[in-house]
């Protein structure tokens, strides 16, 4: 279970044993419910086989991806805090840097981005476009925040991450909670997401706490060539371990090993358990249609996975 | 976002995905290759991480 802090005591890191943080404090309505934050539309699902679920699109945003919940929340107290923040370090696999750059070019402060090598280099143009500095280096996301971690200390800069080592990260992310919260004008039975390091659907389930529903089952979605919550979840293990064999899949950008940050599958593992939920290993190919669940509810994202026999997807 | 000179306080600009590759003339802050910080992650990646490369 995560230690419970207060938003102005909130600080980078995990606590003892690996222990995660959590900001008590509400997301403040000026992360989300002003109108300078743009709600990503829920959109009714017309495709065949997906009848009565609502997708919930976040692809819309500035940056192109529900990242920039997490810079702008992330920035925002940062610099609240630290006006003369010297720079940052942004440790990702595209989305993020793309992000961190655009909110940082509006603020004139310097970034790095650590990127693993497989990611594209046309992907990363709108980075260096808006004077960022990328680093392409290692396999995948343990990798680069392990460099990005020493890079941090040599240059003096803050670490922008989307993992639980930032509490920031979840928090940011519970405004998709209270944004379906006001959106959805019906009961959301499951919530279905993509999960990385996992912020995303934990702060999820917190922003619907925050606007006073109660947690749906969440089913956490993962790549079934790198499935570290997933497969603790099929193993009914209570601990997360990294993943430490092959990375065989295309949808690198939740393909995270978890290694030296465990704990963040396990406290996704916690929440999905606690809802009731499951967590799902999929291959990535194009055939959400055919496995989608059918009953009223809500996809945080578009994962993309095959069936597999036996599943109720 | 090129002629400038035709802002006004008051100005709204609808930026569409046209419009926006075709008028954009990389009016970013410059941290970019060749600075300062260029220079101190260059050689930070040659101490730590000589397999890592820093894009141009």
């Amino acid at each position: 279970m995560p230690i419970t802090v207060s938003r102005s005591g909130a600080a980078f890191g995990y606590g003892p044993d690996g222990a995660i943080f959590e900001i008590g404090d509400d997301l403040p309505e000026a992360y989300w419910a002003h109108p300078a934050n743009a709600w990503t539309p829920l959109i009714a699902s017309r495709i065949p086989g997906l009848e009565g679920v609502r997708l919930k699109y976040e692809g819309s945003h500035l940056s192109g991806s529900f990242k920039d919940r997490i810079m702008a929340a992330t920035l925002g107290e940062l610099l609240a805090r630290q006006p003369d923040c010297p720079g940052v370090v942004v440790p990702s696999s595209g989305n993020a840097a793309v992000s961190a750059a655009a909110l940082c070019a509006g603020r004139n402060l310097p970034m790095v981005a650590i990127v693993p090598l497989a990611v594209p280099v046309e992907r990363l143009a709108p980075v260096t476009s808006r004077g960022g500095l990328v680093v392409r280096a290692g396999e995948g996301p343990s990798e680069a925040y392990a460099l990005a971690d020493r890079l941090a200390d040599d240059l003096g800069f803050f670490r922008l991450y989307s993992t639980f080592a930032s509490p920031w990260a979840e928090w940011g992310c519970r405004s998709i909670g209270l944004e379906l919260a006001g959106q959805s004008g019906s009961p959301i039975s499951q919530i279905v997401a993509p999960v990385s390091a996992g912020p995303v659907l934990v702060g999820l389930a917190n922003g619907l706490a925050q606007a006073g529903l109660d947690s749906p089952r969440l089913i956490a979605v993962q790549a079934a060539g790198c499935a570290p919550i997933a497969r603790a979840f099929a193993a009914g293990d209570d601990r997360v371990a990294p993943w430490l064999g092959a990375v065989d899949t295309k949808a690198a950008a939740i393909a995270d090993r978890l290694v030296n940050y465990p704990q963040d599958g396990t406290r996704v593992l916690e929440m999905v358990r606690a809802s009731h939920g499951i967590g799902l290993m999929r291959s990535a190919m194009p055939s959400l249609r055919r496995r989608a669940p059918r009953s009223c509810g809500t996809m945080a994202s578009t994962p993309s996975f095959r069936p597999v026999p036996g599943s109720p997807f | 976002m090129r002629e400038k000179g035709a802002a006004q306080a008051g100005t709204v600009c609808v930026i569409t995905a046209s419009g926006f590759k075709h008028t954009f003339a990389g009016d970013a802050p410059q941290n970019g290759a060749g600075s300062d910080l260029a220079v101190k992650v260059e050689q930070f990646l040659g101490r730590a991480a000589p397999g890592a490369l820093l894009l141009r």
